[in-house]
């Protein structure tokens, strides 16, 4: 069952399309990473899940229902937390969550404890102050507490990271690192390597439209580049003479205190250290090179502008 | 519904309007009695010294009851209007609407909550300062027409209605501050402009609300007229409340 699901979702702003024809499709229980650009479409995606703006054509689907923008109902399965949450600044924390509650037709005897749970899990005491004098990380603390009071199956997340320091982007990021398997996420973000640490599946949103999506065990084969880095105790452009030169590889490039050997499929690894050897070279390191999210990221956005 | 309410309640209570708007209410309905019983003795002691004598006359009640209808309309209607807009448009200027709309909350209710405690909280505050003006009236004038100022009280109110309205749709159709007080304020410009043509239905406009309140109070009112005023007046505030829910409801946030 599809936790969300769009079909051909168009919206445009002011005769400009911003998000054309998008078919995504969330599996229930997945973490789901939403890549673009800023400016891509990922805010205005979310948007039109949430029925904050309306769509000019296409379907979206929540738990396999069609969502009616005018129909609140399908929201109690939804936590949202934005990019940039603003509250109402002269409530506490536990005022804010217990406005919460009540819009969720929670259990009132349940609440106290359910609020003392999540502000726990996001680590944001239980103070007096008010949350006009949070800071930005506390904020988005509250952001996620808000968003998981009601225990919702599927939780949205707006780029959650983007304006946290490191400390607190890893915080954030743990927290949904512990959320994983237990809901379904769909978590927007240009930071991309919060991806690839939390995330099962990836969408790329290139100006509107999906340019790619798939797992990320797929998506290592595919775009697995067969890229070896090996450092020896030789000068790296000895190293790379020597190779050229014995016809082992063509595509050597100098990278820091080693080479780059680009596997061509005439030769493959175990033969390449081999002969390496053979040729007396000491070998201090030889590794493959991981292909990150970023490379796949730039290449796939590179290929649709050329 | 009752949600909703309870968060705008809320909102009225932690940002003092709560208190603001009863207290401003005390203030004036004890000084403009005070004001129209020792007018002569504050313009005697004011012009000390110059030689310029002006008498009014022995104030009579009806002074009073001038001066507080007055102050009604300058000064506490500038105070709703200014409140009632910041009310309406916080919550989209500074960011706060994502995450409430997010939640499953219906943007008719949203807005009608608004409206609703706001109205509440003004007419609570029109009776705590009907009682005081009543009571301050008649200490200093030895007489008070209660049932007159009840009504006066009841009329200024759907008059209340009538400017809440506009500000609501003001608020709820432009994207600042500034702009949706600017616009209130014209819509009810070009409303009470048309105060100017006293024929058919134009005689029964929001604008004549102040001269059914004097009638009222001369004992002179034509309680048809009083009708018609009023209905009008709710059905244009009706049309101004539809509207704005109208555009909400569509409105990309």
């Amino acid at each position: 069952m599809a936790a969300i699901k769009t079909v051909n979702l168009t919206k445009s702003y002011n005769n400009q399309i911003v998000l054309k024809d998008l078919n995504l499709t969330i599996k229930k229980g997945e973490v789901y990473g939403f890549i673009g650009k800023n400016g891509a479409g990922k805010t205005t995606t979310i948007n039109l899940i949430l029925s904050l703006i309306t769509k000019d054509s296409g379907d979206i689907f929540i738990n396999d229902s069609e969502v009616k923008y005018i129909d609140q109902q399908y929201k109690t399965k939804i936590g949202y937390v934005p990019d940039v949450p603003v509250f109402p600044g002269y409530m506490r924390a536990k005022d804010y969550l217990k406005f919460t509650s009540e819009i969720f037709d929670m259990k009132k005897e349940e609440v106290n404890q359910r609020i003392e749970e999540v502000l726990e899990f996001v680590d944001l005491p239980n103070s007096k102050k008010k949350i006009s004098s949070y800071s930005r990380g506390m904020k988005q603390r509250l952001a996620i507490a808000q968003a998981l009071l009601h225990d919702p199956e599927i939780l949205i997340m707006d780029e959650p990271t983007s304006a946290l320091d490191p400390i607190g982007r890893n915080d954030v990021m743990n927290m949904i690192y512990k959320l994983k398997g237990s809901k379904t996420i769909f978590y927007s973000t240009h930071i991309l390597d919060d991806i690839e640490r939390v995330c099962d599946r990836i969408g790329i949103l290139d100006d509107g439209v999906l340019l790619f999506e798939s797992n990320m065990a797929d998506i290592q084969e595919q775009f697995y580049s067969n890229n070896i880095y090996i450092e020896t105790e030789n000068d790296p452009s000895t190293v790379m003479k020597k190779i050229t030169s014995n016809n082992l590889i063509n595509d050597v490039k100098i990278d820091h205190n080693g080479i780059i050997c680009k596997l061509n499929g005439d030769i493959d690894s175990n033969t390449l250290i081999k002969k390496l050897i053979e040729l007396d070279e000491k070998i201090v390191e030889y590794k493959k090179v991981k292909t990150s999210l970023e490379d796949i990221f730039i290449k796939l956005t590179n290929e649709k502008a050329s | 519904m009752k949600k909703l309410l309870k968060y705008d309640f809320y909102y009225l209570q932690k940002t003092s309007k709560f208190i603001i708007f009863p207290v401003l209410l005390v203030l004036l309905a004890i000084m403009s009695p005070l004001t129209a019983r020792y007018l002569n003795e504050i313009l005697a002691f004011t012009l000390e010294g110059t030689g310029i004598v002006i008498d009014l006359g022995i104030p009579t009640v009806f002074e009073s009851y001038s001066q507080y209808i007055g102050n009604l309309y300058e000064l506490y209607l500038y105070v709703i209007i200014f409140v009632a807009i910041g009310m309406f448009i916080n919550d989209k200027t500074k960011g706060l609407l994502p995450l409430i709309i997010s939640k499953p909350i219906s943007r008719t209710k949203y807005i009608l909550s608004k409206f609703i405690s706001l109205n509440v909280l003004i007419l609570i505050s029109l009776f705590v300062g009907y009682f005081v003006f009543d009571y301050y009236t008649f200490f200093l004038f030895d007489e008070i027409d209660m049932l007159g100022m009840f009504y006066v009280t009841l009329l200024y109110f759907v008059y209340i209605i009538y400017v809440t309205s506009i500000a609501l749709f003001s608020a709820t159709h432009t994207k600042s501050y500034i702009l949706s007080v600017v616009t209130t304020l014209g819509i009810m410009l070009l409303i009470g402009a048309l105060k100017l043509w006293q024929v058919g239905i134009l005689k029964y406009i929001p604008g004549y609300l102040i001269n059914n309140m004097i009638e009222l109070l001369m004992d002179i009112a034509d309680t048809k007229v009083i009708i018609y005023n009023v209905l009008l007046t709710l059905g244009i505030s009706s049309v101004f409340i539809i509207l704005s829910i109208l555009k909400f409801r569509k409105q990309d946030i």
